[in-house]
């Protein structure tokens, strides 16, 4: 069970900005292993949101990937068909965002949206689909799901809607979520509760989670491996409590020098 | 008592006295010199598309040069009869075929050279026969494929060798003489078919007529001016025309020429039907009188499509054959015939000043008209039986009649979009033919187009069109031939399709050589009733001329054939 | 901080303020008067389009009395006579020893109320052989009230369905050219350029010269309808191609795209939407401009054909300067030409100013 679920390989990104070009990443190597939640920390500008971003191939398409690969189920990510990955999108691997209000579309209700996974992944009649997203809704902590699940997203407050996201996420049993900055906008108490929720579903459904984060402290709590970025490298990978204790890059002790324990 | 009488008779010979003393101003003035001077104001649609007469199809181009150039004859537009022009006489051998005409020795181009027999020479052999040369009047002179010999005899003196007899030859010899040193060389070069095109300048026109183009403004005007050198004289030797100067201005659109005459700007109009009413009022506040010239020498008609050939580039037939059963089954024109409400067309489309046409030839042809030919008058019940004897019926219940076969009865009706009358015809037309039980497409299509399919394509199922026409039957012979390019409803035959069809071909190769004017009545009375029975073509109504003319012009004579100006250099400002 | 504002959408928010458009809500009256009748034309009109007394050519309009010598009575017309006078001028002559009923759900021609109920209940008739002519009649007799309103179904739905065709066009055309970009983008775009460049008068002219002659009116119906969309949807997909390249950027869209939502589904149900305020007024704006066309082929003949009635064509008839002087009532469809494009573009500019969030008072 301890298998390697995502395979990060020499992945390099560049963009053309004007007549220079700018290399975003720079020979990425991550290893994410099942059923393990997986820190990928630095400061803005580090790229570690386009890593997430390139799993998954939604970068801007002004982005472009020189080279790598990115294993996932014995299949490179960055090379297969559009229609294929689609069906890994949502279905097998997940994303989950900075900013739920943004993220969900004003127009639809938290519901119609969460359905639209349901449509896009399952065959499941009407029925069956009204009653999985009430079943989500509460698995995700949510009291009274049948009201949230007419809301609007803008009638929620904020910790709903992250709890609503992340039901989204989950909606068709994906292995993988990769959650880029899950919590920023919500304060500390708020925090604690959502982290709380990635170990329990963690448990009951198996996931493997790449958390996306500026925050050291949260990752040294929740993750099992934590991986260091620094302006498109990744300068020190490892299991979290050996990094902790004892970094070997310059950076990370920077980062730690900064954190409360 | 003696001398009661003779006291009376003295004061009747001073009332006598007295009275021719007042008519005495009135007699003097007719006598009286026109004075000369002054500017004629009219109108045309269109602008010519060139001035070069020879080659020109359009009426624009002749309207333009018509007071430019004189032929040989000129024919009288009240008496009919051919008289001299540029040719002061002529003899004519015991057979017919030898023509000789002395000139006028007094004529001089407008540009001062002498007008002789090699002008007549040229015009014939080098432009009119020119095989290099499209000229649009050949046909006309062509008689049995062949065309005549011109030759000059001395420097006033002609003579034609016709190879038939042609009894228009005379009328025909209205054809405009141009002027061989002007044109002499660019036949040579051959470049006549681009020369005298509407960019040439104007001093170039050269001709014996009584006005000189001196000015075109595309688009808006052509301006004439008197031809100093012009031959006719009047009565005391004063030299014509009276009028210094002509001009017509280009008025594309109806309602705008009208309100040009109402203003002052224009001195003539043409009246449509609805005018009547609006200008007939206000004759006397404006000064102007509208002259009723009698019925148009035109045609207007509905021809329906009996053309059995095979398009040669996709091997299908022009007309479907269901449809050409029809069209050549004379019950099913015969009852298309009766669903011409005349009256009512005339009516609405002429504001009721129209009359009905039934034969080629309306009562404005004058000497060659029948007035008793085949009549078939409006009536839809005598049409829907016509039909049923013919086996058209309602056999479905759905409105619409369907032939012995089954077939519904759906045929297309086209004309121009740009004839509002054509298109009001066709509408009411539609109407009657529908309670017939007939489906009819009717549909405008552009000028063109429609010309493109009577003279070109074919593909047509029904056309309503007009044609112009004139006193002389032989020159419509394009049309009512078999063989002809414009015998519209199955042209250029090789040989007659139908008796009748075999029957007008001799009446018209008889009637062109038989010079007796009586003899020919006999063959053309034949002609016409042939065409109302069979109905080639089903006539519908003729307008009526009416034409608005300031007062403050001497000499005017409007006539039916000849137009309103056919004197135009007698004509004065009083 | 939990909102319970009934009105979600920005849309309801502006509908809102547009009832309180006194103006716009007048219009929006009009229109559906105009549509209503456009539906029960059969009913509402006392003749048909096609009914020709042309014993009655350019008679004026019938007056209807209420009086008989001075008792009220139940209306009714007198008969008339068409004569011509010295000048050729039209005159009809009352005859007051003829009275006709005006009659309510008169018995008239046979119909099909809305295509299914045969029956021949008209709205208005009069006792035969009498005619009323409420707007006169035209130049076959054919009565101008009846005609301008079965014109106005042909007019006004010409207007709607050709819009709905070329608003359905552009916004996919626009969606996909702004969704994708790139290529995509550029080959569609230069493609609407194309068309917007042409003069759209000739445009309309050169496609209708390329329909078929032998087309019925029907198929040239739907034909005129094909052309104007053809030519109006290029202006609407640029400005939704604008909006959905902007659009693209949202995170929502990101958001989709990683739950695996295939292109076609976040093109209609993400993007799409939100350039839905636009567009409806857009389309409001655009409606005049087909019932405008249309009244322009018809005009010179390569329109809606005789003897089908449109506002359009039955203008052609008024082209004369004399015709309007004897008989001025030819230019009724001329007013409700111009009564229609007021209202759409009212309705259209106010849905414009209601949806416009940054305007003063929303």
């Amino acid at each position: 069970m301890n298998e390697t679920l995502l395979t990060i390989k020499d992945l390099s990104v560049t963009v053309h900005d004007g007549s220079e070009k700018k290399i975003l990443l720079n020979r990425i190597c991550l290893d994410v292993p099942s059923l393990s939640i997986v820190g990928l920390v630095g400061g803005s500008g580090s790229g570690k949101t386009t890593t997430g971003l390139a799993v998954l191939k939604l970068l801007s398409p002004a982005l472009k990937i020189d080279d790598g690969e990115i294993i996932f189920q014995n299949e490179n990510l960055l090379k297969i068909a559009l229609s294929k990955l689609q069906q890994i999108r949502g279905k097998a691997i997940s994303m989950i965002f900075q900013e739920p209000l943004q993220a969900f579309n004003p127009v639809f209700t938290i519901g119609y949206q969460i359905e639209e996974v349901l449509v896009m992944h399952t065959t499941l009649n009407t029925k069956q689909r009204k009653e999985k997203i009430l079943s989500l809704l509460d698995k995700v902590g949510i009291k009274d799901p049948k009201r949230v699940a007419g809301n609007y997203p803008h009638q929620l407050s904020g910790g709903m809607r992250q709890r609503a996201m992340i039901a989204q996420a989950i909606a068709v049993d994906p292995r993988l979520i990769i959650a880029d900055e899950p919590t920023s906008n919500l304060d500390v108490t708020l925090q604690a509760r959502i982290m709380e929720l990635f170990l329990q579903l963690r448990d009951e459904l198996k996931l493997t989670l790449l958390l996306i984060t500026h925050d050291l402290g949260m990752v040294s709590h929740i993750s099992d491996r934590v991986a260091v970025m620094n302006q498109g490298q990744i300068v020190e990978q490892g299991i979290t409590k050996e990094v902790i204790e004892n970094p070997q890059q310059e950076y990370t002790k920077k980062l730690l020098g900064n954190i409360k324990f | 008592m003696f001398n009661k009488i003779a006291f009376q008779n003295r004061r009747f010979a001073l009332i006598y006295f007295f009275f021719l003393l007042f008519l005495f101003p009135a007699i003097s003035q007719s006598q009286q010199n026109p004075q000369p001077g002054g500017q004629l104001v009219l109108a045309t649609t269109s602008d010519p598309k060139s001035f070069n007469t020879i080659i020109a199809k359009e009426t624009s181009t002749s309207e333009a040069v018509e007071f430019i150039f004189d032929g040989l004859t000129k024919t009288d537009p009240f008496t009919l009869k051919v008289g001299p022009n540029l040719a002061q006489s002529w003899e004519v051998s015991e057979d017919g075929l030898e023509w000789i005409f002395h000139l006028r020795e007094d004529v001089v181009w407008s540009d001062g050279v002498e007008f002789t027999a090699d002008d007549v020479v040229f015009t014939f052999n080098d432009l009119v026969f020119n095989p290099d040369i499209p000229a649009s009047s050949r046909d006309i002179f062509m008689i049995d494929g062949q065309p005549f010999a011109v030759n000059k005899v001395d420097q006033y003196h002609v003579k034609f060798i016709l190879p038939v007899r042609f009894a228009p030859f005379l009328r025909a010899m209205s054809q405009e003489i141009l002027p061989k040193h002007k044109l002499e060389k660019v036949v040579k070069e051959g470049k006549f078919n681009s020369t005298w095109g509407i960019d040439t300048d104007p001093r170039e026109i050269v001709g014996t007529g009584p006005f000189c183009l001196i000015r075109y403004d595309p688009g808006q005007r052509l301006v004439y001016e008197r031809n100093p050198r012009y031959w006719k004289k009047d009565l005391n030797g004063n030299t014509l025309p009276y009028l210094e100067r002509m001009i017509y201005l280009i008025v594309q659109n109806s309602d705008v020429e009208l309100l040009k005459f109402i203003e002052g700007t224009l001195d003539a109009y043409s009246l449509r039907g609805m005018d009547y009413s609006l200008l007939k009022p206000i004759e006397q506040k404006n000064n102007f009188t509208v002259y009723d010239r009698g019925p148009d020498l035109g045609s207007q008609f509905i021809v329906f499509n009996q053309n059995p050939g095979i398009n040669p580039n996709t091997n299908k037939p022009f007309v479907d054959p269901v449809r050409l059963s029809w069209f050549q089954n004379r019950d099913f024109r015969r009852a298309v015939a009766h669903a011409v409400d005349k009256e009512k067309i005339i009516e609405i489309v002429k504001n009721k000043l129209g009359y009905p046409q039934y034969s080629p030839m309306g009562p404005a042809v004058g000497f060659f008209y029948k007035d008793d030919v085949f009549k078939y008058e409006y009536d839809l019940n005598k049409a829907k039986q016509i039909l049923k004897d013919a086996g058209f019926s309602d056999r479905d219940g759905d409105g619409y009649i369907e032939d012995q076969e089954g077939h519904q009865v759906e045929f297309n009706l086209y004309t121009n979009s740009g004839s509002t009358e054509r298109v009001d015809i066709g509408g009411i037309l539609n109407h009657d033919l529908e309670k017939l039980g007939m489906k009819v497409n009717f549909l405008q299509l552009e000028f063109n187009t429609l010309v493109s399919k009577l003279t070109s394509t074919f593909e047509w199922d029904a056309i309503i069109m007009g044609l112009t026409g004139g006193v002389e039957p032989h020159f419509g012979k394009n049309v009512w031939t078999s063989d002809g390019q414009l015998h519209m409803w199955n042209p250029r035959q090789e040989t007659p399709a139908t008796p009748w069809e075999k029957r007008i071909d001799e009446l018209f190769s008889e009637g062109v050589q038989e010079l007796d004017e009586d003899k020919r009545k006999i063959i053309y009375d034949e002609f016409q009733m042939i065409v109302s029975r069979e109905l080639p073509v089903i006539y519908t109504v003729l307008s009526a001329k009416l034409t608005a003319i300031r007062n403050k012009f001497g000499n005017l004579k409007p006539s039916n054939l000849g137009g309103v100006f056919h004197n135009l250099e007698e004509i004065y400002i009083k | 901080m939990i909102n319970n504002n009934r009105h979600h959408s920005q849309f309801q928010l502006a509908l809102q303020r547009f009832r309180g458009n006194k103006t716009a809500m007048a219009c929006v009256f009009i229109l559906g008067f105009l549509y209503f009748s456009a539906v029960f034309a059969e009913f509402l009109s006392p003749y048909s389009y096609k009914d020709e007394q042309r014993q009655y050519s350019y008679c004026p309009p019938t007056p209807v009395h209420f009086f008989d010598q001075g008792r009220l009575t139940w209306p009714y017309v007198y008969g008339l006579q068409l004569s011509f006078n010295e000048f050729y001028k039209r005159e009809y002559v009352t005859d007051v020893n003829t009275k006709y009923r005006v009659k309510l759900f008169a018995s008239g021609e046979s119909y099909k109320l809305l295509g299914l109920i045969p029956t021949r209940v008209h709205l208005l008739g009069v006792e035969s052989p009498g005619r009323i002519y409420l707007l006169g009649a035209d130049s076959r007799g054919r009565d101008i009230f009846s005609r301008l309103i079965f014109g106005g179904r042909v007019s006004l739905s010409i207007g709607l369905i050709g819009v709905l065709i070329s608003f359905t066009i552009g916004l996919l055309i626009g969606g996909a050219a702004g969704y994708y970009g790139g290529r995509v983008d550029n080959y569609l775009m230069r493609l609407c350029e194309m068309v917007i460049m042409f003069p759209g008068f000739y445009l309309l002219l050169a496609l209708r010269s390329a329909v078929p002659d032998d087309f019925n009116s029907v198929q040239v119906y739907f034909a005129i309808i094909l052309i104007l969309s053809f030519i109006g949807w290029a202006s609407l997909a640029r400005i939704i191609r604008g909006m959905c390249l902007s659009l693209r950027e949202r995170e929502y869209v990101l958001a989709a795209k990683s739950l695996g939502v295939n292109d076609f589904h976040i093109i209609t149900q993400h993007i799409l939407p939100h350039t839905l305020s636009y567009s409806i007024f857009a389309v409001m704006l655009s409606i005049p401009g087909y019932i405008l066309g249309e009244s322009a082929l018809s005009l010179i003949g390569l329109g809606i054909q005789d003897p089908f009635a449109s506002w359009g064509n039955m203008l052609s008839d008024a082209m004369s300067i004399v015709r309007i002087k004897f008989a001025p009532w030819i230019l009724w469809p001329a007013f409700f030409i111009f009564l229609t494009v007021i209202c759409f573009n009212i309705i259209g500019n106010v849905l414009r100013d209601c949806l416009d969030p940054n305007l003063k008072g929303n």
